[in-house]
């Protein structure tokens, strides 16, 4: 009767052109999975991929043709070469997902058949991914969960193209939301490596933070970087804040302007010796460089890095994912004695350059007889000749400790650092610049601190003979706010002003800090927990279970109980499901439904056009032991649905009669 | 897709029945080869994450292994609670194509329900608890007989496209396939004792008007004489010239065709051009003669001996088909 009807139907879904709704599905899917790049790919890229979904859509929807299949190899060589060219035909991570981004821009134009829709969601999905190698946190996974919600339910579209997408999206949600427990299963169970497959894969977020060299400026325009650079719990209480020096880099070269990292510094020999041992742990944020950062004088190993003898440590690999690791640190140290490989290279200086400065040092090793005594003097000169803390530091090329010290008198930690390592090796003691981070945020919420890129700090350690490298940090008598109180106390108010005011929120600015901890917290706890776990950890979880990882067979065990897991969630869904009742079935038809089952499962079958009476009548005839319960049935099933006496009663007395209906299989005779 | 239609599957018992409760339907699920597309894609993201130590990619590639694994879930779902309530398919002349109308129930709402057979499909269909659905599946025919159902294999995609339910449905349902008609001249009983007067011995009975006589049931109302009857004379039936004497009976030995085919073929012609020109019309064949009759039912009577004759009839009648008219369902009783 609807012949006519089904063969323009079958057209359009199993070969026809596309609907232009399909296809803006599509482009939605797209649209959701690129945007977390958007910021990240030039701006062309964007432009691109914009232009030629509305052309694409309007191509579609004027029902026009499409562009010649010589115009589309055309573009995709222009846009796979233009891509190439304008990336500088170099090939890393952002250059392959700008390619992607590319592609994708230009497949919505020859998206045809079911085929061409189903492939683009997959690169869709595929796209999603892309975007964890560039940021891991809570809020990007959120995103990713909208994401997959919103692709897969492109993809229900698809595949019913003439339901509404509401119930699609509700579907793909309640999809989702079975499929989390086994995800979880899947992704506790999964055996992780040590290391990667193959090879790290090149930096490409560039480098943040700390660089590997200090130099005017290093330090202080990361001020302004309210990002965090790692978050830190610990053990116990958290350490006076004029304790929390977190050691990076150890800088030894000094050439007259910059000072160098320690590039060849041996592995740890000896461990220090110490007291106060703090035990704690850092969730270090991707800086795409090798080294990590530990309280003062760290001496334990943490797992994945290796100490060096300047006692900083150094990942195996460059840092592009979130990294945690454990440390135990001392406060109170003694690193021994001067060590080879430093002996020289902690005296050196340029053989000239800052004259004054050289003068000044030379004076205060004639004055004083002791080492104390020299650094005290320079202290004491820094604390006494009104030196300002700021960040405005006029540009001096030549000399510039000389011009720090005895003309313009400004300067940021990195400056002051930088000048008293400079005269304590002109004095002839040993010294060397640290950098690393100074202080950091205690989350009121969470008990851990925040440390950010804006807590970056420069201090000075030189090496006494009787206890060793001894930390000191020019800062402290410069600006000692800086030391207590953190970075935005140390500024003047007119760069406090710029640097630190919070976005205007009128009355909810005092929930404003509150809310920015809580987020971090979620944020801290889903680094720790989801993103921490590795190797290690799941090395751990194993145990637990009395199952040794690094053994085959364990992990052969593991998988299979995985296996089975995931059977048996099948089966819980798969007998869910069945049980589910219809949405649309009220609850007489429902009784009147299971009154037939029972029937049919004795033999006796209600064809779809015998009505409840004319039913009865057969089932009577075939079966008289059975009229009496049949009789009733029907009576109060017509009663409910179209007489309106009191249909309660006989709802009532319906649902009584069908829960106890039972027939034999066999007549029983004799029953009334 | 028709390639996955003919995949193997285990074979059917053979009491299998459809729509019976307590008889489990065996529901067959097995990835499409988008399925197995993504299965590759869902591995190089496996390894993608693996070798970045990404704890994010894993998450996301578990997240949609599982979502896979549960679609499939839904999937069987989706069709299981499908069944074909009834197939009804009326006659055609050989050539046609059978046009099976398959009625589609469901115990609750089904997605994008799919049927074919090897010869066609239908289109998707929505089915729910409160409206049936119907599809039709072309079947070319050939020849004149019963032409069978064969298996349909309903199936689904839904929700994602990347597995594929299905199951099949048997039902004895057969579509009467009536002779191609081989137009021709009229050949009337007479017409053998008397081959020269061939040609056209009742192509005036139509016409010769000869007077009135009373309705009975089954006149056609085309004859009533609408005129008298807005006089109050009651209905009265026109008579013409031809009815009065024997009514032709289209004669099978008057054929001068040897080949029993084109004889029925003949016959079956003649059949129309005496339904269509209202005269009153039988059929002798060699099984018997279908006595004069005439009318959309004698029509069919007719064809149906034509389209069954010397057929096996217990393959040519199967046990519901027999008088089966195009509005009622089978296959369900």
């Amino acid at each position: 009767m609807n012949a006519s009807l089904t063969d323009p139907f079958a057209k359009l879904l199993w070969g026809g052109r596309p609907g232009s709704r399909l296809l803006r599905q599509v482009i939605l899917a797209l649209v959701v999975a690129i945007a977390p790049h958007a910021g990240r790919l030039p701006i062309w890229v964007v432009a691109w991929c914009l232009l030629l979904w509305i052309w694409a859509d309007w191509v579609e929807r004027r029902g026009r043709a499409g562009p010649q299949p010589g115009t589309r190899i055309a573009l995709t060589v222009a846009g796979l070469f233009g891509g190439l060219f304008l990336y500088g035909f170099s090939f890393d991570l952002d250059v392959g997902v700008g390619l992607l981004t590319i592609m994708l821009g230009l497949k919505p134009l020859e998206i045809r058949t079911h085929r061409d829709r189903m492939i683009t969601l997959f690169l869709a999905y595929f796209l999603v991914i892309t975007n964890l190698l560039y940021n891991n946190d809570l809020f990007m996974a959120l995103y990713m969960f909208a994401s997959v919600l919103v692709t897969s339910a492109v993809l229900i579209q698809i595949n019913n193209p003439d339901g509404p997408f509401l119930s699609h999206l509700r579907l793909s949600g309640r999809i989702l939301l079975q499929a989390l427990p086994l995800a979880a299963i899947l992704f506790l169970v999964f055996p992780r490596l040590p290391s990667g497959l193959w090879g790290s894969p090149k930096a490409s977020t560039g480098t943040t933070g700390l660089s590997d060299e200090i130099r005017p400026g290093s330090v202080s325009r990361l001020v302004q970087n309210q990002e965090i650079a790692f978050r830190v719990e610990f053990d116990g209480s958290i350490p006076p804040a004029d304790r929390l020096y977190w050691r990076g880099i150890v800088f030894q070269d000094f050439d007259g302007k910059r000072w160098y990292r320690a590039s060849r510094a041996p592995r740890r020999g000896t461990d220090p010796t110490g007291a106060q041992t703090v035990s704690y742990s850092i969730i270090l944020e991707p800086h795409g460089q090798r080294w990590v950062f530990g309280l003062d004088i760290p001496f334990s190993d943490p797992i994945g890095s290796i100490p060096l003898a300047d006692h900083t440590l150094i990942r195996w690999r460059k840092v592009n994912a979130t990294y945690q690791y454990r440390l135990k640190s001392y406060l109170q140290y003694r690193t021994g004695p001067l060590q080879g490989w430093e002996r020289l290279r902690t005296r050196r200086l340029p053989p000239q350059g800052n004259p004054k400065s050289r003068a000044l040092a030379e004076q205060w090793a004639r004055d004083f007889s002791s080492p104390q005594e020299i650094i005290d003097a320079a202290l004491a000169f820094l604390a006494g000749n009104r030196f300002v803390y700021s960040l405005q530091v006029p540009e001096t090329k030549e000399e510039p400790i000389d011009a720090l010290l005895f003309d313009t008198r400004r300067g940021y930690c990195e400056h002051y650092a930088s000048a008293f390592a400079f005269l304590m090796r002109a004095a002839g003691i040993p010294s060397r610049v640290v950098g690393g981070y100074l202080g950091g945020e205690r989350n009121p919420y969470g008990d851990y601190l925040i440390v950010r890129q804006s807590d970056a700090h420069a201090w000075v350690e030189v090496w006494l003979e009787e206890r060793g490298w001894t930390r000191v940090d020019p800062t402290s008598v410069v600006m000692p706010a800086r030391i207590e109180q953190g970075t935005a106390a140390a500024l003047t108010p007119e760069e406090r002003e710029a640097l630190f005011s919070n976005p205007y929120l009128g009355p909810l600015s005092k929930y404003w800090k509150p809310l920015l901890f809580g987020l971090d917290l979620i944020n801290n706890r889903w680094q720790k927990w989801v993103l921490g776990y590795d190797y290690f950890r799941q090395r751990m979880l194993y145990n637990t279970f009395g199952l040794d990882a690094s053994r085959w067979k364990a992990v052969a065990w593991a998988v299979l109980a995985v296996a089975g897991l995931a059977a048996l969630y099948g089966l819980f869904f798969f007998l869910r499901i069945r049980k589910r009742k219809s949405v649309h079935e009220d609850p007489v038809q429902r009784l009147y439904r299971q009154f037939c089952r029972r029937l049919s499962d004795v033999g006796i079958e209600r064809s779809p056009h015998q009505g409840p009476v004319a039913f009865a009548k057969i089932v009577t005839s075939t079966r008289p032991d059975l009229s009496e319960t049949v009789r009733r049935v029907t009576q109060d099933y017509v009663a409910v649905r179209y007489a309106s006496k009191d249909p309660e009663y006989h709802l009532r007395r319906l649902k009584k009669t069908v829960r106890r209906f039972r027939p034999p299989k066999t007549p029983v005779h004799g029953s009334p | 897709m028709d390639e996955l239609l003919k995949m193997p599957g285990i074979p059917l018992p053979a009491s299998f029945r459809f729509g019976s409760r307590n008889r489990a339907r065996r529901i067959y699920v097995f990835p499409t080869r988008y399925g197995a597309i993504f299965l590759v894609v869902l591995l190089t993201m496996l390894m993608g994450s693996a070798n970045y130590g990404n704890n994010m990619g894993f998450l996301l590639t578990f997240l949609l292994g599982s979502l896979v694994l549960v679609s499939a879930v839904h999937t069987h779902h989706n069709l299981a609670g499908v069944r074909v309530d009834g197939v009804r398919c009326a006659p055609v002349f050989a050539g046609q194509p059978a046009l099976f109308e398959c009625r589609l129930r469901a115990s609750r709402c089904a997605e994008a329900v799919h049927l074919a057979v090897s010869s066609g499909r239908a289109r998707d269909l929505r089915v729910c608890p409160d409206n049936s659905a119907s599809a039709s599946l072309p079947v070319p025919t050939r020849h004149r007989g019963r032409k069978p159902l064969e298996t349909v294999v309903l199936s689904s995609v839904y929700p994602f496209g990347l597995f594929r339910a299905w199951t099949h449905y048997r039902s004895d349902a057969a579509c009467l396939v009536y002779p191609k008609p081989l137009p021709g001249p009229l050949v009337t009983a007479g017409d053998a004792r008397d081959p020269g007067a061939g040609g056209k011995p009742s192509g005036t009975g139509a016409e010769d008007f000869t007077g009135m006589r009373g309705y009975q049931p089954g006149d056609s109302l085309h004859r009533v004489s609408w005129k008298a009857f807005s006089r109050g004379r009651g209905l009265m039936v026109k008579q013409f010239a031809g009815e009065e004497g024997i009514s032709p009976l289209f004669d099978w030995y008057a054929l001068p065709e040897p080949d029993v085919e084109t004889k029925l073929s003949r016959l079956c012609d003649m059949v129309q051009q005496g339904h269509r020109s209202r005269m009153k019309y039988g059929l002798r064949l060699p099984s018997g003669i279908v006595e004069p009759g005439r009318g959309e039912r004698h029509r069919r009577r007719c064809l149906e001996t034509l389209a069954l004759y010397g057929l096996d009839s217990a393959s040519a009648q199967p046990k519901n088909a027999g008088r089966q008219s195009a509005g009622e369902f089978s296959g369900r009783k």
